[in-house]
């Protein structure tokens, strides 16, 4: 313990705040909030999880076993919304509430209002994405948006009632993504403990505050485009319909504008956290603190000038090609940078093997895979075999399934002691741990090989020459599923309780957020901090 | 992160920042929260400029 | 292999479950495996494929070189700098006693040379190495009028291909040839399952084809990965590719991009012969086109045009509307008992009532996928579908269109 916070007075509202649920519709208290986030996205997490197990199970075999191809449209386009803008990004956002203030030295969020009022907003769009599928049990409307995640028109313009709640969800989920960008970019800029100058801000809040950044910039763009679809389908526009005079291109244009920088926008908070873990568990500072904030920033400023890599099939002038591929192998130079600071961090430390250290080292290695074939993928002469095949849904998912969601179960486990006062069983961690890397490479290693020999993405039946492939990604698809129940036993037990934890929790841990008690106190820094 | 942390090729000193601490005064307090409000809307404001910059695309 | 043990070891002892659970699992699978074939017949081939399909085409052959060069090339740059760092896990751990350093970035000459190194490498990599022979092979992709012998132009439509020869003049629908229910499991399925068509593009090899783009509804995606190509079909835009085919042979494709319920269901099919054959090919084309244009003038009985109009059904209707015409409401709306069978056919100008049968099937209707016909079908075949459409079902209309009266129409 430390003397910050046992000399602390009694916070002055203690007691007062309302319990039950009143208290978590009206809390505007970080901790209250980045829990409620951290729930919701976990519970998304299983909902878009079995989604893609029901598609997993028709892919299992050739031929229309479970479902009807409209059905499987609709299913993997709602599962990737979900997993994206309702389990990844809320989990990213959770972990800023929790964590932000803690390091900076802030007692709360700047505008703990808007926080509250950023995280309702997610249940009802997350009930609005998948309220169609209900709907059309009843006999209401033809099911969920059934374009794929992507929304291209003109197939959008053309799709039933599912596109249009899917477009309201969007512009909600929208509206909380940039209120707590908003928030995060304010807090960063002006709670921060005397003494903490920007260079000196902890990785993850400059991961963060490059994502709040690509959020404000590229989500409005998002809208709009959605907004135009909108037009489009019901009020007689033309924006991306060649008979009036418009062009379905525009709409990946607009789309990939945003949908390019979502990609960092989802995994720049988790190379914020990865020096973190990487240094306590090496116990040794960071290594090149100042190189990878500025690695932040070029990758940040190159992710909103590349977007058109994911269309290159689509027939682009001969220049835009060009640029767009040499601009895209471009992004690899800063990532080589992190990855060098990343393994530089652990060398000559010493190391030991938690949980958290285990997912970020794999997690270093399967986003180097994710990495490399993003490298390759940027080449024109070989994409336009890649582009819409496997190879692609293989790239991706080691993207933001290694890169992204292993990227928070390292930081779950590593915060998780903090947070909840307990440790977490060590021994279900690593269960968890070994199935989850182990299930998820026979899922999407075979996925590669499938793109390479011509499966197009996104159909609900294949050839037979594809069968094996996709049997054994099934059965990747079903353990990997199902370890997960093991993570959400984990979190659940070492939240009810467990052996006690002391501010510090890891051995190696350094920086502001362990010099509090575990948990917190209900007002974190109620008492300034001063970085010298 | 720990003072000193940052310094490149310097060892950390183990200075506990509770030593300096000073209680947050509530007007030093309420002077964050409204540059943060200031602040806020301005962003707010650059996101729907952006949002608005689509009408000018013809349909 | 001994790096990969001291790793395992590091954490064995904690995760002595998995070993057991992992067995388990396999376990089940085993009993499982025999059950598949019989579960499911047609599934025994094993192809296990690890890279493109064979190539025959100059796209398809560079493409698959330059594939294998970077797949080489980011094969080595993955086991470095990943050996690099499972030397330092096995060599920097507390268990083993290491002290940690306490560096926190590169000092002195030396170590930013070592620190720059990996850059310089990777700047190489990208922009030399990776980026010249792209840049030469996506020139050379781009480049579809230089020496082109001969046009194709391929219309993406829901959810099949027109191919239309515009200097020979032929035009036709390519749809799926593989039967409802080997899809729906209920007979063994075939080796070209879902790869198959009834009509499949003929192209000579040895000549360089211009292949034109476009769509009618959505966009759609024409690939065969044997040809190294992939473009997509855009409505109201004209993309373009080329191929030039060095091999005879059967290729086989599919639609790469997302476009509605049957979009695993519409394969392209190529049928590479020499040129003689191909000119053979189109004659036999052409011979056919002229019998049906001279069969829309004569007047047709009523079994005869639905006789012919079940089988356009078939092939054009089915995927939306379904065999019983029972549709897929609400997006795709039943044709039995259909209020637009049921209207007129004609107004008192005998031009087709609006929002009509005539109307409907030939003009489609705007915002949903029901396309229109009016150019992808002729007129026999328009006559004998409206025909069949307004005496089946339960429909029973009694009425026929003479494929002279839709002629009339043009």
């Amino acid at each position: 313990m430390n003397t910050a916070t046992t000399t602390q007075p009694t916070p002055h509202d203690a007691g007062h705040y309302p319990g039950g649920l009143m208290r978590w519709l009206t809390t505007t208290n970080h901790k209250d909030i980045g829990t409620m986030y951290l729930t919701f996205s976990l519970i998304m997490f299983f909902v878009g999880g079995l989604m893609i197990l029901a598609v997993r199970a028709e892919l299992f075999q050739p031929g229309l076993q479970l479902m009807q191809p409209e059905f499987f449209n609709q299913l993997i386009g709602v599962h990737a919304l979900v997993m994206i803008f309702a389990a990844l990004m809320p989990a990213a956002t959770g972990f800023a509430n929790w964590m932000l203030p803690l390091m900076i030295g802030a007692p709360d969020m700047a505008l703990p209002r808007l926080n509250n009022w950023g995280f309702w907003l997610l249940p009802p769009a997350a009930i609005l994405l998948t309220l169609p599928f209900t709907l059309a049990l009843f006999g209401i409307g033809d099911g969920a948006i059934a374009t794929g995640w992507t929304f291209y028109a003109p197939l959008s313009v053309q799709g039933g009632m599912g596109v249009d709640f899917a477009i309201l969800a969007v512009h909600i989920l929208g509206i909380s993504s940039i209120m707590g960008s908003i928030n995060i970019i304010v807090t960063i800029f002006n709670m921060r403990a005397p003494g903490m100058t920007m260079m000196k801000l902890p990785l993850f809040a400059w991961g963060w505050l490059i994502t709040a950044f690509l959020l404000i910039a590229t989500l409005p763009v998002l809208a709009g485009a959605v907004t135009m679809l909108l037009t489009d389908r019901h009020f007689g526009t033309h924006f991306f319909d060649a008979a009036g005079g418009g062009d379905p291109i525009l709409f990946q244009h607009l789309f990939w504008f945003f949908g390019h920088p979502e990609v960092y926008i989802l995994l720049l908070p988790v190379w914020g956290l990865m020096p973190h873990v990487l240094a306590t568990f090496s116990r040794k500072p960071t290594y090149g603190y100042k190189a990878q904030v500025y690695s932040f920033i070029a990758i940040g400023l190159l992710s909103v000038v590349v977007w058109a890599h994911h269309f290159f099939t689509a027939g682009l002038p001969v220049p835009a090609l060009f640029y767009f591929m040499f601009s895209t192998m471009a992004i690899s130079l800063p990532l080589a940078v992190l990855f060098f600071c990343w393994i530089a961090t652990m060398w000559k430390g010493a190391m030991s093997f938690e949980t958290p250290m285990l997912f970020a080292v794999v997690f270093i290695v399967l986003f180097g895979i994710a990495g490399l074939t993003g490298l390759i993928l940027a080449d024109v002469a070989a994409d336009a075999q890649y582009h819409h095949s496997y190879f692609v849904v293989a790239h991706f998912h080691y993207a933001l399934f290694a890169g992204g969601i292993m990227g928070v179960m390292t930081g779950v486990y590593y915060w998780l002691p903090k947070w909840t006062g307990h440790m977490y069983s060590e021994k279900l961690g690593k269960l968890h741990f070994w199935l989850t890397v182990i299930s998820f490479n026979l899922t999407f290693m075979p996925q590669f090989f499938l793109g390479l020999a011509g499966m197009p993405r996104r159909i609900p039946d294949y050839a037979l020459q594809f069968a094996e492939f996709n049997a054994m990604s099934t059965v990747g698809a079903f353990i990997l599923g199902l370890s997960q129940l093991i993570f959400a036993w984990n979190i659940w037990c070492c939240v009810r309780g467990g052996p006690k934890v002391d501010g510090r929790v890891w051995e190696g841990a350094e920086g502001l957020e362990w010099e509090l008690s575990s948990p917190p106190p209900h007002h974190s820094w109620e008492t300034q901090p001063v970085i010298k | 992160m720990k003072p000193g942390n940052f310094q490149i090729g310097e060892p950390m000193p183990p200075a506990p920042p509770s030593a300096n601490a000073a209680a947050f005064s509530p007007a030093d307090l309420s002077a964050r929260r409204a540059a943060s409000r200031r602040l806020g809307w301005w962003l707010g404001a650059a996101v729907l400029a952006i949002y608005l910059l689509g009408l000018l695309i013809p349909r | 292999m001994t790096i990969t043990a001291h790793f395992l070891r590091e954490t064995a002892h904690c995760c002595a479950g998995i070993s057991s659970s992992s067995l388990l699992t396999w376990r089940h699978l085993r009993r499982l495996a025999p059950l598949a074939p019989a579960w499911l017949p047609g599934v025994a081939q094993a192809a296990y494929s690890f890279n493109f399909p064979e190539p025959v085409t100059p796209i398809a052959r560079e493409t698959l070189h330059i594939h294998n060069e970077f797949m080489l090339i980011i094969t080595v740059l993955f086991v470095v700098v990943f050996a690099i760092m499972i030397y330092s896990m096995i060599r920097h751990r507390k268990s083993v006693g290491h002290q940690a350093a306490r560096f926190s970035g590169p000092r002195g000459a030396l170590q930013w040379f070592w620190a720059l190194v990996p850059f310089a490498i990777l700047l190489f990599i990208d922009f030399v190495l990776m980026g010249i022979p792209a840049v030469k092979a996506v020139i050379n992709m781009e480049d579809t009028q230089t020496r082109a012998d001969m046009v194709l132009k391929v219309t993406g439509m829901q959810w099949k291909w027109q191919y239309e020869y515009p200097e020979a003049g032929i035009k036709f629908i390519s749809t799926l040839a593989t039967p409802r229910d080997q899809i729906a499991n209920a007979e063994a399925k075939g080796e070209h399952y879902l790869l198959e068509v009834d009509q499949p593009v003929v192209l000579p090899v040895g000549k360089k084809v211009r292949v034109l783009l476009t769509s009618t509804d959505v966009i759609h995606t024409w690939w065969v990965p044997q040809f190294g190509v992939k473009r997509d079909a855009i409505p109201g835009f004209l993309r373009e590719t080329w191929v030039l085919i060095e091999k005879p042979g059967i290729y086989r494709g599919q639609c790469a991009e997302l476009c509605g319920k049957d979009h695993g269901f519409m394969p392209v099919v190529v049928h590479a012969v020499p040129e003689p054959e191909y000119l053979a090919w189109v004659d036999s084309k052409k011979a056919e086109a002229k019998a049906a244009a001279g069969s829309s003038e004569r007047t047709w009985s009523k079994d005869e045009l639905i006789a012919a109009g079940k089988e356009v059904y078939e092939k054009q209707c089915v995927a939306c509307h379904q065999s019983e015409g029972q549709g897929l409401p609400p997006a795709f709306p039943a044709l039995a008992g259909s209020k637009v069978i049921a209207g007129p056919l004609f107004d008192m100008n005998g031009k087709p009532a609006k929002d009509g049968h005539v109307d409907r099937v030939m003009n489609g209707k705007a915002g949903t996928a029901m396309q229109a016909f009016r150019n992808t079908l002729s007129d026999v075949e328009l006559a004998a579908v409206i025909t069949f459409e307004r005496n089946s079902f339960g429909n029973q209309q009694g009425d026929m269109v003479q494929p002279a009266q839709i002629k009339a129409l043009r």
